[in-house]
């Protein structure tokens, strides 16, 4: 983040110098820049600066919003807004600015020097434990003590490809441990020194907290597995069962679906009755005189209110009209009745019917 | 307007030859790259204030996988325009 302010008369120095030139021509110059940036901005909507990056202005539309205090709309209207895009290079140069500072502060604070780090750590663990090898018994004491030494150089190894945890340890490790040197019982002592051990040998704590889990993960793993097997035993009579029943269900299966077949039977049976039926026009509900341009489509539609239905007023006509769609002017036909079954066209044997009379007269 | 374009205006409205603008133009790249790169925030009299600013770490989410991905730290320029400035191209 910029903490210093170049101000604008600092920038005409600088300039000035670097160009050879006086700090007048520099903030000439300066201003004619900005100037033509304003210039090129009105004309292009966008000025290129070679080395350095584009100033463009970009249309914001306008937006509603709401006034806080009386809570009415209002429209906040549209304008150019002026913005900046740093050319490739300059970004490039300006991104690496992040990693350089970071890097090094990190760096300091976090790990001067790791192995120096855990030679203190091991240092201050072995006074520690030395203060404590007083208040317990010696010959413990100094079983752990032997057993530290050797660890250390050991897990120093280790210690190196894990150094961003291990960070954490230093500072947590020295608050615990003076704490419960003095509270703590002999027995106490000494089963909670291993574990002190592997924290200070500067092994993240999870490490030998892993070492217990790497085994136990394989018990739990084997426990699961027989709990599955054991499982799949108790339930053997049951999956037999349900085998069983499957292989006895089918015949009742295909008992249903013979059931089911004898009803759509009877029920297609029935349907192909009505289509075929013979139609006789005995009643008739009107008399129309065809006009000019008229349609039997339309007569239909005013007598039945379905235009499909004037295929039935054709067959009833047929010696009237030869050709359905070419009615003559003046000619005078009856309109049939028609009972309820003829007239539902939501019945898909009826439509269907219609259908393929009107192919068939409209064919001819 | 691309940059030769620029220095023919400062040539003509500033009065001075376009090898000249050239060269002064240069130069002011080359001042702003360094105050800008080192940290500094340079002000433009009546124009605006370009400076590196950080964009903070931050965690988003993939609208189709719902999967979060950290978009890590970055440096960049930016530039905050003036009143005086933003009045005279609102509505160009």
């Amino acid at each position: 983040m910029a903490n210093d302010k170049l101000t604008w008369t600092e920038l005409r120095k600088a300039v000035a110098e670097y160009a050879n030139t006086s700090e007048q021509e520099a903030g000439q110059f300066l201003s004619a820049l900005l100037e033509g940036v304003v210039e090129g901005l009105k004309t292009d909507k966008q000025v290129k600066i070679k080395g350095l990056g584009s100033f463009a202005l970009k249309a914001v539309a306008p937006r509603k919003s709401v006034n806080i205090a009386t809570g009415e709309t209002f429209t906040i209207e549209g304008y150019n807004k002026l913005t900046f895009s740093a050319e490739s290079m300059l970004k490039e140069s300006v991104e690496k600015r992040l990693e350089q500072p970071k890097t090094e502060a990190l760096m300091a604070e976090l790990n001067p020097d790791p192995l120096k780090k855990l030679g203190e750590q091991a240092n201050e663990i072995v006074d520690i434990l030395a203060e404590l090898g007083q208040a317990v018994s010696k010959p413990s004491l100094e079983v752990e003590e032997v057993q530290e030494v050797p660890e250390v150089p050991e897990e120093k190894t280790e210690e190196t490809i894990e150094e961003p945890t291990t960070i954490e340890e230093p500072t947590i490790e020295p608050a615990p441990e003076p704490e419960e040197e003095p509270t703590e019982e002999p027995v106490e002592a000494v089963t909670e020194e291993p574990v002190e051990e592997a924290r200070p040998i500067a092994e993240p704590i999870a490490k030998p907290t892993c070492k217990c889990h790497k085994w136990v993960c394989w018990v739990i793993g084997a426990l699961v597995l027989l709990g599955i097997i054991g499982t799949g035993v108790y339930f053997r009579a049951t999956l037999a069962q349900w085998w069983q029943c499957m292989q006895d269900c089918q015949p009742t299966i295909e008992e249903v679906q013979e059931e089911d077949s004898l009803e759509v039977q009877e029920v297609t049976e029935a349907a192909i009755s009505l289509a075929d039926k013979p139609r006789e026009y005995v009643n008739f509900i009107g008399i129309e005189r065809v006009g000019k341009d008229s349609r039997l489509a339309w007569i239909a539609y005013k007598y039945y209110a379905q235009k499909d239905l004037w295929v039935f007023i054709y067959e009833a006509n047929r010696d009237l009209i030869k050709n359905p769609s070419i009615v003559r002017e003046g000619q005078v036909i009856r309109i049939p009745e028609l009972s309820e079954e003829y007239r539902n066209l939501y019945n898909p044997e009826l439509k269907q019917l219609v259908d393929s009379l009107a192919v068939e007269y409209l064919r001819k | 307007m691309k940059t030769k374009e620029l220095i023919q205006h400062i040539a003509t409205s500033g009065s001075m030859t376009k090898t000249r603008a050239e060269e002064l133009l240069s130069a002011t790249v080359a001042v702003l790259q360094k105050e800008l790169l080192g940290g500094k925030s340079v002000q433009l009299q009546n124009f605006g204030t370009l400076e590196m600013t950080r964009r903070n770490a931050r965690t988003v989410v993939h609208p189709k996988t719902k999967e979060l991905t950290t978009i890590p730290e970055k440096m960049q320029l930016t530039f905050k325009a003036n009143a005086t400035i933003k009045e005279q191209l609102k509505n160009t």
